[in-house]
């Protein structure tokens, strides 16, 4: 009973930690957000197909050819872009573009690495 | 052998409540059934996942979750059983950032907290589990605009599905006033829910308005999210209050052995405390507060059994698409009736006894 209450108090933590981070990975935040995405990546001046996008970066991205949706936070799929090509791809790094639109509103772009002001 | 085949139809003999291991067990023959395994490795949230090879991961956890299934089902060890099936899945989750889903996690997390209850604490964990979900739910539906301007549903149902009835509906309230509407009431839904799951008392309308809510939203998404609906129909059916005692009132020439063989293979005399005895008219049953004349068919809905079966006939046949999804679904929902209205009586009695003090 004492190890179940905590593991419930330690939910409710991340459900209030979530309001302050914008990846909200476990805070009870299913369906929250539509968004519409599609991925470019370029990798040794070649641009990777969707199979290979899927690979590395172990994603069910592109699985029809519409244009793919995310339900969570887009910043979650940012994340781990970042992660995957700082901890394995170092010595073949991608550059990286997603094009996004939150819920009808106007498009936007994500880069990586990050473009320099 | 015969220890095995009735195994998994008995709901005693465990530090269990029985509605918490039936909730169990109905959720993992999802899982079987819907080929859920867990996620494969891919890029962690804990990097200490990583010292286990890609190659061995997906098999080392496949095994595992069969070994909790086994224990789930054919041991007295279902604590145990239910507690490997949530670590693993939940461990799966943490292991591979872009299969993140909240309804697997869900499903996950339901296992473990049934692996942590016991008959001291039991239903508290999960009704407490429930109240989270929905409270987070609501609170991160109540800080995102899209919820409040119509632009989530708009985006869900007309870009994403283009579902022709939303359109048709969304032509005849114009303005986004449906797509707003159907925001606030998903909201409140979900708001109102965190009161109904935490309140004892109030549980009783929480399955009401949980299965609806869920089976709703099931069918305008034609999206079971994976084995959310299963996860949450399978928690509702937790919080009911399962009948303990069925008192079946047949003509003699019914009570044959052959008969209280069959009964007793469904899973009656395992947990239900069956009396049968012989009458000249008609046939009655009566579980603890719940007392109806009807077809003796009916008694079968109120077996462990018959929850397997109606929980999976849409799976195992594989057609769970169009009028034979919505015919089962619904058989499923009105097996449930008898049961809800038992609970529901035995709410009123409780509440005639406490006033009555």
């Amino acid at each position: 009973m004492i190890i179940g209450a905590v593991f419930i108090v330690i939910q409710l933590g991340l459900v209030f930690q979530g309001q302050f981070e914008k990846t909200k990975h476990f805070c009870w935040a299913p369906h929250n957000t539509m968004v519409a995405y599609s991925i470019d990546v370029t990798v040794d001046g070649q641009k990777l197909d969707i199979v290979q996008i899927r690979e590395r970066y172990a994603i069910y991205y592109g699985a029809d050819d519409k244009v793919s949706w995310e339900v969570h936070s887009i910043h979650n799929l940012f994340e781990l872009i970042e992660i995957a090509e700082k901890r394995f791809y170092q010595d073949h790094p991608a550059e990286v573009v997603i094009q996004y639109r939150i819920e009808g509103e106007e498009e936007r772009y994500w880069y990586y690495p990050k473009l320099s002001d | 052998m015969r220890f095995i085949f009735t195994h998994p139809f008995r709901l005693h003999n465990t530090d269990l409540p029985p509605e918490l291991l039936l909730t169990a067990r109905l959720v993992a023959l999802v899982l079987i059934f819907r080929k859920n395994r867990p996620f494969p490795q891919g890029i962690t949230y804990l990097r200490i996942l990583e010292i286990v090879p890609a190659d061995s991961w997906l098999t080392g956890s496949l095994l595992i979750m069969l070994a909790g299934v086994f224990l789930l089902f054919f041991t007295p060890f279902v604590r145990g059983g239910s507690l490997l099936i949530g670590g693993i899945l939940l461990l799966s989750i943490l292991g591979c950032r872009g299969c993140l889903s909240n309804a697997h996690l869900y499903t996950a997390v339901l296992f473990i907290i049934i692996g942590l209850s016991s008959s001291t604490s039991g239903k508290t964990l999960l009704r407490w589990q429930l109240g989270v979900l929905y409270f987070g739910a609501t609170l991160n539906k109540m800080m995102t605009s899209g919820w409040w301007n119509g632009a989530y549903f708009d985006a869900l149902m007309i870009e994403r599905h283009n579902n022709a009835l939303y359109i048709q509906l969304s032509e005849i309230f114009p303005g986004g006033n449906l797509s707003l509407f159907m925001g606030l009431l998903v909201m409140a839904t979900e708001g109102v829910l965190i009161v109904l799951v935490l309140w004892p008392r109030w549980n009783i309308y929480a399955i009401a308005v949980g299965i609806l809510f869920h089976t709703a939203i099931t069918f305008t998404a034609n999206n079971t999210y994976g084995p959310f609906w299963y996860a949450m129909l399978a928690s509702y059916i937790g919080l009911t209050t399962f009948p303990t005692h069925i008192n079946l009132k047949l003509p003699a020439n019914f009570i044959t052995h052959q008969f209280k063989t069959s009964v007793s293979v469904l899973g009656f005399s395992h947990y239900y405390r069956v009396t049968i005895s012989p009458v000249f008219e008609g046939i009655e049953f009566c579980f603890n507060h719940f007392s109806q004349r009807q077809h003796p068919v009916l008694y079968l809905l109120f077996t462990t059994s018959s929850f397997y079966y109606v929980m999976l006939l849409p799976l195992t046949i594989n057609l769970f698409h169009g009028w034979l999804r919505n015919g089962l679904a619904v058989i499923l929902l009105l097996s449930l009736i008898p049961i809800f209205f038992d609970t529901y009586q035995a709410r009123q009695r409780f509440l005639g006894n406490a006033s009555s003090f």
